[in-house]
């Protein structure tokens, strides 16, 4: 079971600001599914603006293996000029 | 030069050879976006509106397309599927429509400068005489510019199918509030409640331009077989293919596009104004078509970063520590939404530890420019209002500002804006280094004042690829995709050669077009020496493994009994130390071997760390005319590592440059009909060198653990600290708080007469 | 029509055809393939398109064509003498006093220009000189030092010369 932490602005806008939630996932690429499923549009929008850490670390690879214990983190992403 | 030097561990990293590419640079030899021509090559210009909100009625071109000369017109409608353009993924994130729409508009124009029409010749000067025969049929609506004016009951609304994004439930209305966003943690109204001392105000900045010196321009060739080229200048030259090509309805692939030397950026070229639009001229009149932008178009066509509304309260206890963050405001970005939110609200709450915060951001379009980055995008108006309440924090309670912001400065596994821990920052080691600068041990100067200010700024990673191989005489050429504003070829070179542990000049870098390489992300962000730079060090690693072990098989022993040192395979083997073979003799093999030594890399870079900064300020104000002159800066960053030292203290020094630009002096005046009443040289008044001392720098290095060098971005944080050290030193002169800007001598003049 | 006009660049004779209302940077940059001096604006405000005429700094952008018959032009091309840099470009070079580089020409031109007339400038007399020419990139600090720098080397070679 990953615990995903969901934070501005994607809980709000797809889960209705719960905060916090316990999906089982392999890695990220399912757990974006998983959390597709409940929220139908997060995925895109992940894809689109979000940043995905596991354990405090930035995910640069979403084919990675979970832990069972990880906490995935939900933020935006953002580049500047 | 003014900083130390080298790194006693490395013997080409920190070290300040000359660029790659500086002596086509000072000859006059190196090609700009402007510069470039092709065979046949027609000649376009764009008609752009006049007004500010108009609804589109009708264009006739029928007199410009009989005038002798005039090869192509075409108007939003020429656009394969421009109706449709729908929001894709991929690399290029970024709503495509909207980008496609700012190119070309399609039903309203939605400011003085949008394009609505354009023309091929065979000079400019016919292409120009057409656009005046073009008859655009508007219906002039009413407009909106200011934040006030944008969000009133009953304003004009830009994009009837915008609802405010980030507001559960979703709005019944449309309205021009794009977006909203909120980072908060604990109870920040609690918080500010105990507060000993509050500070709070209102600050407000207008839109400012990058003000990169080249004008945007492009030469596209779109054949009937559907592939095409385009040779121009930008941030990103894979993004320019992507977003031309998603406009197009263009298979990616069948788009190339050519990297000229880019004049400047600062975020401004991340995005494209006339590339699609010259393939389409191109695609009509069966010849290259060459599009280039007037300095008034760059002005009022080109994305400025967006104006704010700041209201803030900060909190705190009688001895400094703050307790509490309250921020609400508002962007006044032009004419679509901009993507400043997050930095604004990361910014605020990125420097200091502050238990209880709460910021909310409101994204307002309003009808001039789309607005872009420009450096770290929102972080600079952000950074203006808290790092002012600080100062007045510090005022209020008699502290040293610099040893309040100590008191409060986050450090290493201290919770981020993004709730992850920070990590190996060096904001600390920056204030640190103010404390004991030059600049702050000398006392303030009689009829002078001072100001200080801190920043934070999230800075990027993300993909790149980067090509390394080694030639049959043992030279390395180093190919990237990410275009050079500042020197990156140098530092490329600085990297691959200390790794490889060759000579810097056996090292030359090449920026590859997007048929010759895979994707990198823009030059922007702050990424590329980070990004791209470990791409290259890990191409050289994959090298020098290759060459290990070519070099034990040629050598016939063991793979673990050869070594790589200055740049060569020695032999480890009992009773054979001494013998050895350099990069020449390995490479040259190609044919006893599987191939030619060479190694491509990609890769999504993380484990970027953020940037923090500390500036000094002092000013003289004149007070009779208000004039602010900066007599003396010192700007001080944490870079990780720095690879080429001048071109690290040149990011900090253009950075403060423009900071001191935005404070004092520029800013888009718009006439009553949302014109840009200041679209010159002339009228919005960039710094100039008579306008500026000497910029003392002051490089921190706490590396960056998840380089290989210790890097971290340092393009974008020099502009964050320098709106609120101005400000701060020139509120101290005027001995009123400074909260509207730019700071021009009748804006110092009347608070100095009112004080 | 057309004009002819038959001027002098970089030490060349050369003669062009231009429509009378052209710019000298239009014509240098279209008809004579010297795209070194830049456009940054057009009006006169920024310094990129910096060219000497007769020994004077101009704004190329503000002179006709047809005004450099019969005149000497200089432009950046011409700075260099064939591969040997002068001082205030290896200056540059040396101290990273160019970030993209597209104020770069028209630096190198004005400050040349000036250490003709002035070999020994003031920090600020220098920073008066130049304030003709826009740089968004390296807040001046770097281009200063530089062209100080190359005034103490072309001092010293001015000695030498002498001695
Ligand atoms: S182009 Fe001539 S001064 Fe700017
Ligand atoms: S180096 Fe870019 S404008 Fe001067």
């Amino acid at each position: 079971m990953a615990r995903v932490v969901l934070t501005a602005p994607f809980d709000a806008r797809f889960f209705g600001g719960v905060g916090e939630l316990e999906i089982p996932a392999s890695d990220l690429f399912a757990l974006v599914r998983a959390l597709d499923l409940r929220a139908p549009g997060f995925a895109l929008a992940v894809e689109e603006g979000g940043l995905l850490a596991v354990d405090g670390e930035a995910a640069a690879d979403w084919s990675v293996a979970l832990r069972d214990d990880a906490e995935v983190l939900v933020v935006p992403r953002i580049a500047g000029g | 030069m003014n900083a130390q030097s080298g790194h006693n561990a490395y013997r080409v990293v920190g070290t300040r050879p000359v660029r790659p590419d500086g002596i086509d640079k000072v000859t006059g030899k190196a090609l700009y976006g402007p510069d470039q021509i092709a065979p046949n090559m027609l000649h376009g210009a764009v008609l752009r509106s006049p007004h500010a909100h108009a609804r589109i009625r009708g264009i006739d071109t029928s007199r410009a397309e009989a005038l002798p000369g005039v090869k192509a017109v075409i108007t939003a409608r020429d656009f394969p599927g421009q109706e449709s353009v729908t929001f894709k993924g991929g690399e290029t994130s970024g709503d495509r429509r909207d980008i496609a729409h700012n190119c070309m508009a399609l039903h309203k124009v939605l400011y003085a400068g949008h394009a609505v029409a354009a023309v091929a010749a065979t000079s400019e000067a016919i292409a120009r005489e057409a656009l005046a025969l073009i008859v655009v049929d508007l219906e002039v609506l009413p407009h909106v510019i200011s934040v006030a004016e944008a969000i009133a009951p009953g304003a004009p609304v830009l994009h009837d199918d915008m609802f405010t994004e980030g507001l559960e439930p979703k709005p019944a209305q449309a309205s021009n509030v794009s977006a909203t966003f909120t980072m908060a943690k604990g109870d920040a109204a609690a918080a500010m409640a105990r507060a000993a001392v509050v500070a709070e105000g209102r600050y407000v900045t207008q839109p400012v331009h990058q003000g990169y010196i080249e004008p945007q321009a492009c030469v596209a060739s779109w054949n009937s077989d559907g592939q095409g080229q385009i040779w121009c200048s930008s941030q990103g030259h894979f993004d320019v293919r992507n977003l031309t090509a998603g406009i197009l309805n263009l298979p990616i692939s069948s788009l190339r596009v050519t990297p000229l030397e880019i004049g400047g950026g600062f975020g401004g070229k991340t995005t494209v104004y006339l590339e699609p639009v010259a393939m389409v001229l191109s695609r009509k009149a069966g010849r290259p078509v060459r599009l280039a932008m007037r300095r008034e178009e760059v002005f009022a066509a080109t994305g400025p970063a967006p104006g704010s509304v700041f209201e803030v309260r900060i909190g705190a206890d009688a001895d400094g520590r703050l307790v509490a963050l309250e921020m609400e405001f508002w962007n006044q970005s032009g004419a679509y939404p901009g993507n400043t939110l997050h930095g604004g609200c990361a910014t605020a709450l990125g420097a200091y530890n502050i238990a209880d915060a709460r910021a909310t951001g409101w994204d307002v379009v309003s009808n001039f420019a789309d607005t872009h980055a420009y450096r770290a995008p929102g972080a600079p108006q952000s950074a203006f209002a808290v790092e002012s309440c600080i100062d007045e924090i510090a005022l209020k309670l008699g502290m040293d500002p610099l040893e309040l912001r100590l008191k409060n400065a986050v450090k290493p596994g201290d919770p981020s804006p993004s709730r992850l821990p920070h990590g190996a920052i060096g904001y600390i080691e920056c204030l640190e280094a103010a404390k004991a600068s030059p600049h702050w041990n000398t006392p303030v100067a009689e009829g002078e004042s001072r100001g200080i200010a801190g920043a934070f700024w999230g800075n990027y990673g993300g993909p790149s690829t980067v090509a390394v191989s080694v030639a049959s005489d043992g030279s390395v050429a180093v190919t990237t995709g990410s275009p050079d504003i500042g020197g990156s070829r140098a530092s490329m070179a600085i990297m691959a050669a200390e790794t490889l542990q060759v000579p810097y000049e056996s090292v030359r870098v090449a920026i590859a077009d997007t048929a010759s390489l895979g994707y990198s992300m823009v030059t922007g962000g702050s990424r590329t020496t980070f990004a791209t730079g470990k791409a290259v060090v890990d191409a050289c690693g994959q090298i020098i493994d290759s060459l290990l072990a070519r070099g034990a098989q040629l050598l016939g022993v063991e793979p673990g009994e050869v070594a790589w040192r200055d740049g060569a395979v020695h032999c480890m083997a009992a009773g054979r130390e001494g013998e050895k073979l350099d990069m020449a003799a390995i490479a040259g093999r190609v044919h006893q071997f599987s191939g030619p030594v060479s190694a491509e890399v990609q890769l999504n870079a993380q484990g970027y760390l953020p940037g923090f900064g500390v500036h000094i300020c002092d000013v003289a104000v004149d007070k009779e005319t208000g004039f602010t002159r900066v007599t003396r800066y010192t700007a001080i960053q944490d870079v990780g590592r720095a690879i080429h030292p001048d071109y690290v203290e040149g990011q900090l020094q253009g950075g403060a440059a423009q900071g001191i630009g935005w404070a004092l002096n520029e800013g888009y005046v718009f006439d009553g009909a949302g014109r840009v009443d200041n679209a010159g040289f002339l009228d919005y008044r960039m710094p100039v060198c008579s306008d500026l001392p000497m910029i003392e720098t002051i490089m921190v290095e706490v590396p960056n653990p998840a380089h290989p060098y210790g890097v971290k971005g340092v393009g974008e944080t020099s502009i964050v600290p320098p709106l609120a050290a101005v400000g701060n030193a020139v509120s101290r002169a005027v001995g009123k708080r400074m909260r509207d800007l730019p700071m021009a001598p009748e804006v110092v003049h009347r608070a100095l007469a009112g004080a | 029509m057309k004009m002819a006009v038959s001027t002098t660049v970089n030490g060349d004779p050369r003669a062009f055809l231009c429509e009378p209302g052209e710019t000298l940077l239009e014509a240098l940059r279209g008809t004579l393939g010297l795209t070194g001096a830049k456009e940054g604006c057009g009006t006169g405000d920024c310094g990129a398109c910096t060219v000497m005429l007769d020994g004077e700094m101009v704004c190329s952008c503000l002179v006709l064509a047809p005004e450099a018959e019969g005149r000497r032009v200089e432009t950046i091309e011409g700075v260099a003498e064939g591969s040997d840099l002068h001082p205030v470009q290896r200056q540059f070079l040396e101290h990273g006093a160019l970030q993209c580089g597209f104020c770069t020409p028209g630096f190198i031109v004005a400050a040349k220009a000036l250490l003709e007339r002035d070999p020994d400038p003031s920090e600020h007399d220098l920073r008066y000189w130049l304030a003709g020419n826009l740089c968004r990139c390296t807040g001046y600090d770097k281009i200063v030092r530089a062209v100080q720098d190359a005034a103490a080397e072309m001092r010293q070679q001015a000695r030498g010369d002498a001695a």
